[in-house]
């Protein structure tokens, strides 16, 4: 994910009342929805805490945001994978029908296999 | 519905086009849009021969100085391989199964049907050699679960012949280039 795109969550602050008091705690916009508790992998909280630096906001926000994109990359691929599957299977269904036939009939030779294919070349 | 763009769209995109403007904000969606490898072909087939067969400086002696027109075509193809690099494009490569189907939609139209819209210019083989290449294309889009954007007249006759040979298939719909 690129920083920039997470600099709209927060608003920046006044940096001169900052200096002169305690920096105040970062939050995330708040969301509705599961509350959980989980382990992240250390090395993972480091980068999402570089980024949520970056980008003004907290690791837990650039967690649920990454999350979120994956979750729609994932939905697409999904339904892409779907439909490419629907659509090779009705093909192969359709020209299924000469090879069930086939199976009687006698093998085709070898020069006759070559000629076919290369009749490709001479349409 | 995802997108692919067929060459009639895709070779329009160069930097600062709406259509890359559109295309980077199809990406920014999580919905890029794709070119198949066939397209990718043409569209560099064109650039490249643009790059080397237009007069060169000691073909033009009298008008010193890099030929303008053949080192854009270069720098264009250099560009959109940037793009494809980058993974603002997907290109979707001529695998297995586009390879039966565009085998099996040859068998049924061996050579380009008339179309009131012909491309000026363009001999009767070329015109066998982009004919290859849009069946291809539409059996690449096809079986990878795409729409494909295209103002080419062939495509849809391409994307009737589709639904003969896969009759339950959801169909191959082709949609106008988003206009500018």
């Amino acid at each position: 994910m690129d920083p920039r795109e997470l600099t709209d969550l927060m608003g920046v602050g006044d940096t001169g009342k900052a200096a002169r008091k305690p920096a105040r705690r970062q939050r995330a916009p708040r969301r509705t929805g599961h509350r959980v508790q989980l382990t992240v992998p250390e090395d993972m909280w480091r980068e999402l805490a570089g980024i949520a630096r970056a980008a003004g906001t907290t690791p837990n926000d650039v967690l649920v945001r990454l999350a979120s994109e994956r979750l729609r990359d994932r939905q697409r691929a999904v339904a892409l994978r779907k439909l490419a599957d629907q659509r090779w299977q009705a093909f192969a269904d359709a020209s299924s029908t000469g090879s069930s036939n086939g199976a009687k009939a006698k093998p085709l030779t070898a020069e006759e296999l070559v000629k076919l294919s290369q009749a490709s070349r001479e349409d | 519905m995802p997108q692919a763009w067929d060459t009639t769209t895709a070779a329009r995109l160069r930097p600062d086009s709406p259509e890359l403007e559109y295309v980077t904000s199809r990406w920014q969606l999580g919905d890029p849009v794709a070119i198949t490898a066939s397209t990718l072909s043409e569209i560099s087939f064109g650039l490249c021969k643009a790059s080397t067969t237009l007069p060169t400086l000691s073909e033009r002696p009298n008008r010193p100085g890099l030929n303008p027109r053949a080192s854009a075509a270069g720098a264009q193809r250099g560009w959109l391989k940037d793009q494809i690099a980058a993974g603002l494009i997907d290109v979707l490569p001529f695998e297995h199964r586009a390879a039966d189907i565009a085998g099996a939609l040859r068998a049924r139209i061996p050579t380009p049907p008339p179309v009131p819209k012909r491309s000026k210019g363009r001999s009767k083989a070329e015109g066998r050699v982009a004919w290859m290449m849009d069946l291809q294309t539409s059996a690449t889009v096809f079986v990878y679960g795409y729409d494909l954007v295209s103002a080419d007249a062939h495509h849809p006759l391409i994307a009737k012949e589709l639904s003969v040979l896969a009759p339950t298939a959801p169909a191959l719909l082709i949609e106008a280039p988003p206009k500018f």
